[in-house]
């Protein structure tokens, strides 16, 4: 019974590590962005903290003689937690950078994120970490070590795994953030409360005797299962991490897929663990040494892994082929991304996950288990930790994440080419090192291939480049369409659109995506000039340079002056990717454009200058020698318009970032971002929000416009019937109209309309429609509690 | 499919009422102007086709004034521009149309036609016009079978001619697809084939690879645990 209990513990101090690790990010997202360095500095600190926690533990659990400091530190979690989600909010703005960044300095937000993650989720995950080896060292002195480390890390790594699955998924989509911190802290105050008294009451604070501290050690273990702990805890990352990119490019990184590679990895992790503790246990009872059970399955661990890099594209192929539309794709890959998660990593997984309990039980010294088991989880977890920082930031860019896999697979094979031990007749040579030796040289082989050649994970028909950079797979494919009219639209407004032609056009795509792309360039110059990019939204978002104040021309009213054509048309783009909507700007708008664009990730901005001419974009225009463009990329947008000074002001503000494919960053659709981009609004300034879905009726784009009416007064969507997934939701303080374009006469040297911007004005007049909040439902999204992922993932058919 | 024409068509019974009702119940002293029939429904058309720029050449010979009409709501209304609202020389007096497209606002309807028994010459522009009111106040309800375009495609038994009533029938049909989007992209997923089986292959290799990873460990667990004994 007290056993159950202690393995309870563990599981729920795992699940609330892990649910503070997502609100943590969540929480400092409308702050300091979600750019991979504010992850980074969460998770970074996260971990330091379990480091620190887990030598804490071990160290306490044998200085103890009863489990009370444990439960009483539930309680100092408990109240830290109710603290961090009532005064988290408050120092994360006390803490907003202001400025935009300079060059050669530290990125927006950073020393923001790092001192709020340190202060508000430093501490709790500190104290929760020492559960473990406390625990440890509580079940040790009844002997059985090897199976009681198993048991707990399992558990503990059930509780993470359903931690990593229903907090981003459920509780801070459906409870909100603070919610979901309150649930944390009642979690913890469970743990504290249930302790205590099962303290009081006898049947859980004394420590039993049964393993006494050796007085002549130190307790310290020795240096190769440090070094073995640190690797392995790399190795586990390194492939976590490299096995959701690995398979990103077919079922995407959508927090579902997310969520089931990593929970699977988890899983058998867990199962490894259990077997490890129990191996351990029998391996040495019978005199068996220990390191080479532990060495051999690391290298068949490693050789697996070297398996999956190999066929796993081959794999991912069958299950989900070319050919599956982009927005039905989602069930499909929700299913594919879980049994592709077993088949390749699966056996893997559960090899490696043999190593701590094992580590455990061999380095251990007498009565130095808690010690030992703290250590153990403490390198582990530094292993994770530099996993964490260098797999998406530096590795996958690098060496792609084929090459992470293998260089995961090289560095388990190296560890037992260093540290297995000689066979009984002091032979070097036995079956662990032969096998170790075996995946290092065919890891070191396949990764020597992959940095050479870096073949392409996926291949699409027309692809020119696949570049796997910190946030995403990118692929530039160049397909040869026929341009009669964008969709249906030919039969409705062919005399709108310019004369049928075939054209080459070069799309910037990423991950799973397959039709919808970011950027679009129609490669010949004289057709690029005369369609633009072909009807496509992005001509519908350039619109936004044309729309007329609210003016009556009523006899008696005051004059109104026409367009200026001297006036700088300032223009602020979240979501610059590689710039078509500012090309568009340029082609259509003929007047002086001041651009400020944002780009959270560089590499799109480095694809586009080799793929999109994105050069010509830097360059003014020769008729408007005082055209600027400023581009922030490594940056979220919300951190941007969060520092943005306050004279900074825009005419025309376009939203048009996602992130894994399909998602609207929850942080640029919520009530308090639009207040934001309110106040760098000129009176009659306009913000365009592209909503990609299933159209007008899809639930995020309701939820979107409920909220932009909820901050602006009103709110309008114009769709684009040629291509209905997309619809832009038009919006200004205060409008009591629609937007009206200007007419041709009023534009004087500012138009005509371009040909291609015809059917642009055609779907915005004919089709615009108010989000009308009494008959089209939705919800406003705040900070705190936006569930637009889980929306997003309603639309897409899960 | 059945298309939104198709459902609007099929709702003939009600057509004569409803022309009844557009026409009579539509007098305008739009009608002020002096028109030819052709001129007036290249104007309608312009604005239909979404050309407003080419009302210019449509009224070429015609413009007196400010007027007439169609070009006045194509600039002052349809779109903006900051001309005076009177033109030095115009002796012309303003209509209510007139005046209800120079004040710019859709807060205002459309004004009621003040009686007299002339037929409004510019049905088509009072149901675009209608149309794109009650978009931009309401919101989609109802559309678009609650679009004016709608009632003025019942009324004229599929438009003035052919190509009026395909092109109306697209616009509605666009409406159909822009508004109502697909509300439950469940429900079309389950109806595309392939996809669900691909799904459904996905989910039983799943299930099949977790149960043979749970049976090894298990085997393995209990191979391990009965070596300790011996």
């Amino acid at each position: 019974m007290e056993r159950l209990a202690h393995l309870c513990v563990a599981a729920v101090s795992g699940f609330t590590i892990l649910a503070l690790e997502f609100a943590a990010v969540r929480q400092l997202a409308p702050a300091f962005g979600q750019a991979q360095h504010v992850w980074a500095n969460v998770i970074g600190i996260i971990l330091l903290a379990l480091t620190l926690g887990y030598r804490m533990g071990g160290r306490l659990g044998e200085r103890s003689s009863t489990a009370r400091p444990l439960f009483l530190a539930y309680g100092l979690v408990c109240v830290w937690v109710v603290l961090a989600a009532l005064l988290g909010p408050t120092l994360c703005r006390a803490l907003i950078p202001t400025g935009l960044p300079t060059e050669g300095g530290l990125p927006l937000g950073f020393t923001g994120s790092l001192i709020a993650a340190v202060l508000l989720y430093g501490p709790p995950t500190f104290l929760l970490a020492m559960t473990s080896p406390f625990l440890i060292r509580l079940a040790a002195r009844r002997g059985g070590e090897g199976a009681a480390t198993g048991a707990i890390y399992a558990f503990g790594t059930v509780g993470s795994l359903v931690g990593c699955t229903v907090a981003p998924l459920w509780m801070l989509q459906v409870l909100g953030t603070r919610m979901t911190l309150f649930w944390c802290a009642g979690a913890a105050a469970l743990l504290c409360v249930s302790g205590l008294i099962a303290a009081h009451f006898g049947h859980a604070g004394a420590l039993p005797d049964a393993e006494v501290p050796d007085p002549t050690t130190r307790g310290g273990i020795a240096r190769r299962w440090v070094v073995t702990a640190l690797i392995s805890g790399w190795a586990v990352t390194l492939l976590e991490f490299g096995a959701v990119r690995f398979m990103a490019p077919w079922f995407g990184q959508s927090n579902h897929v997310w969520a089931n590679i990593i929970g699977l990895i988890l899983l058998a992790l867990a199962l490894g663990s259990l077997l490890g503790g129990r191996w351990a246990d029998a391996a040495l009872a019978r005199g068996a040494h220990g390191g080479r059970m532990l060495f051999g399955a690391l290298g068949a661990a490693a050789l697996a892994v070297c398996v999956a890099a190999l066929v796993g594209p081959s794999l991912l192929d069958a299950l989900l082929p070319a050919g599956v539309d982009s927005l039905r794709i989602l069930p499909v890959a929700h299913q594919g991304s879980k049994a592709s998660a077993l088949l390749l990593f699966g056996v893997p997984m559960v090899l490696l996950g043999v190593a701590p309990p094992f580590l455990v039980r061999m380095a251990a010294r007498p009565g130095h288990t808690g010690r030992a088991a703290g250590q153990v989880f403490a390198w582990t977890t530094v292993g994770g930790l530099l996993g964490c920082f260098t797999t998406s930031a530096v590795l996958v860019p690098w060496i792609g994440s084929r090459g992470v896999l293998l260089l995961g697979a090289l560095a388990l094979g190296g560890l037992g080419l260093a540290f297995a031990p000689p066979r009984a007749n002091g032979k070097r040579v036995g079956p662990a090192w032969m096998l170790a030796g075996l995946a290092a040289l065919t890891a070191l082989g396949l990764l020597g291939h992959q940095m050479v050649e870096r073949p392409p994970l996926r291949v699409h028909p027309g692809q020119i480049e696949e570049v796997e950079s910190a946030y995403q797979a990118i692929r530039v494919v160049r397909e040869n369409l026929w341009m009669g009219a964008p969709g249906p639209a030919d039969q409705v407004v062919p005399a709108l659109l310019p004369a049928a032609a075939q054209t080459s056009t070069i799309f910037l795509r990423h991950d799973e995506d397959a039709e919808t792309y970011q950027s679009a360039l129609i490669e010949s110059e004289v057709k690029q000039r005369a369609w633009l990019t072909g009807g496509r939204y992005f001509e519908h978002m350039a619109l936004g340079a044309f729309f007329a104040p609210e003016f009556s021309s009523t006899p008696g009213t005051p004059p109104v002056s026409a367009p200026d054509p001297k006036r700088v048309l300032d223009v602020l783009i979240l979501g610059y990717a590689g710039g078509t909507v500012h090309r568009t700007l340029r082609q259509t708008y003929h007047g002086t454009l001041n651009v400020l664009g944002v780009e959270i990730d560089p590499a799109v901005l480095d694809v586009a200058r080799k793929h999109l001419r994105h050069g010509e974009l830097t360059k003014p225009r020769s008729a408007h020698p005082n055209d600027r463009l400023r581009v922030v990329t490594g940056e979220d947008a919300r951190t941007v318009v969060n520092a943005l000074p306050s004279s900074e002001l825009f005419d025309l503000v376009l939203v048009d970032a996602y992130a894994r494919t399909n998602y609207v960053p929850f942080q640029l659709a919520t009530e308090e971002f639009f207040n934001k981009v309110k106040a760098h609004l000129r009176p009659n300034g306009w913000i365009g929000v592209n909503v990609l879905g299933h159209g007008f009726r899809g639930p995020v784009a309701k939820a979107v416009g409920h909220t932009m009416d909820h901050v602006y007064g009103r709110c309008w969507a114009a769709p684009n019937p040629a291509y209905p997934g997309n619809v832009i939701m038009w919006a200004r303080p205060g409008a009591k109209q629609a937007p009206r374009l200007w007419s041709s006469e009023a534009l004087g040297s500012l138009g005509p309309y371009h040909p291609g911007m015809q059917y642009a004005a055609f779907a915005l007049e004919r089709y615009l429609v108010r989000y009308n909040p009494a008959t089209d439902g939705g919800i406003v999204l705040t900070d705190d509690r936006s569930p637009s992922d889980r929306l997003a993932d309603r639309e897409l058919g899960l | 499919m059945r298309t939104t024409i198709q459902h609007v068509l099929s709702l003939r019974r009600l057509a004569l009422p409803l022309l009844g009702v557009l026409l009579l119940g539509g007098l305008t002293d739009a009608s002020a102007d002096d028109l030819p029939d052709a001129v007036r429904a290249d104007a309608e058309y312009a604005l239909l086709d979404g050309r407003p720029q080419d009302l210019d050449s449509v009224l070429a010979n015609h413009r007196r004034g400010y007027g007439p009409f169609p070009w006045v709501l194509a600039r002052h209304w349809w779109r903006k521009s900051p001309a005076p609202a009177v033109v030095a020389g115009s002796t012309k007096a303003m209509t209510d149309a007139e005046r209800w497209a120079f004040e710019g606002s859709s807060e205002l309807p459309y004004p009621a036609p003040p009686g007299g028994g002339a037929v409004d010459p510019y049905p088509l522009l009072r149901a675009l016009i209608n149309d794109r009111l009650l978009r931009e106040t309401q919101g989609s309800a109802g559309l678009p079978e609650a679009s004016p375009l709608a009632a003025y495609l019942m009324a004229t038994g599929g438009g003035r001619d052919k190509d009026e009533g395909r092109f109306i029938g697209f616009a509605l049909d666009m409406m159909t697809r822009s508004y109502r989007g697909d509300d439950d992209a469940a429900e079309e997923f389950r109806a595309d084939a392939a996809a669900r089986k691909l799904q459904d292959q996905n989910r039983l290799l799943y299930l099949t690879s977790l149960g043979a990873l749970l049976v090894l460990t298990f085997v393995a667990t209990l191979v391990v645990g009965r070596k300790r004994g011996s």
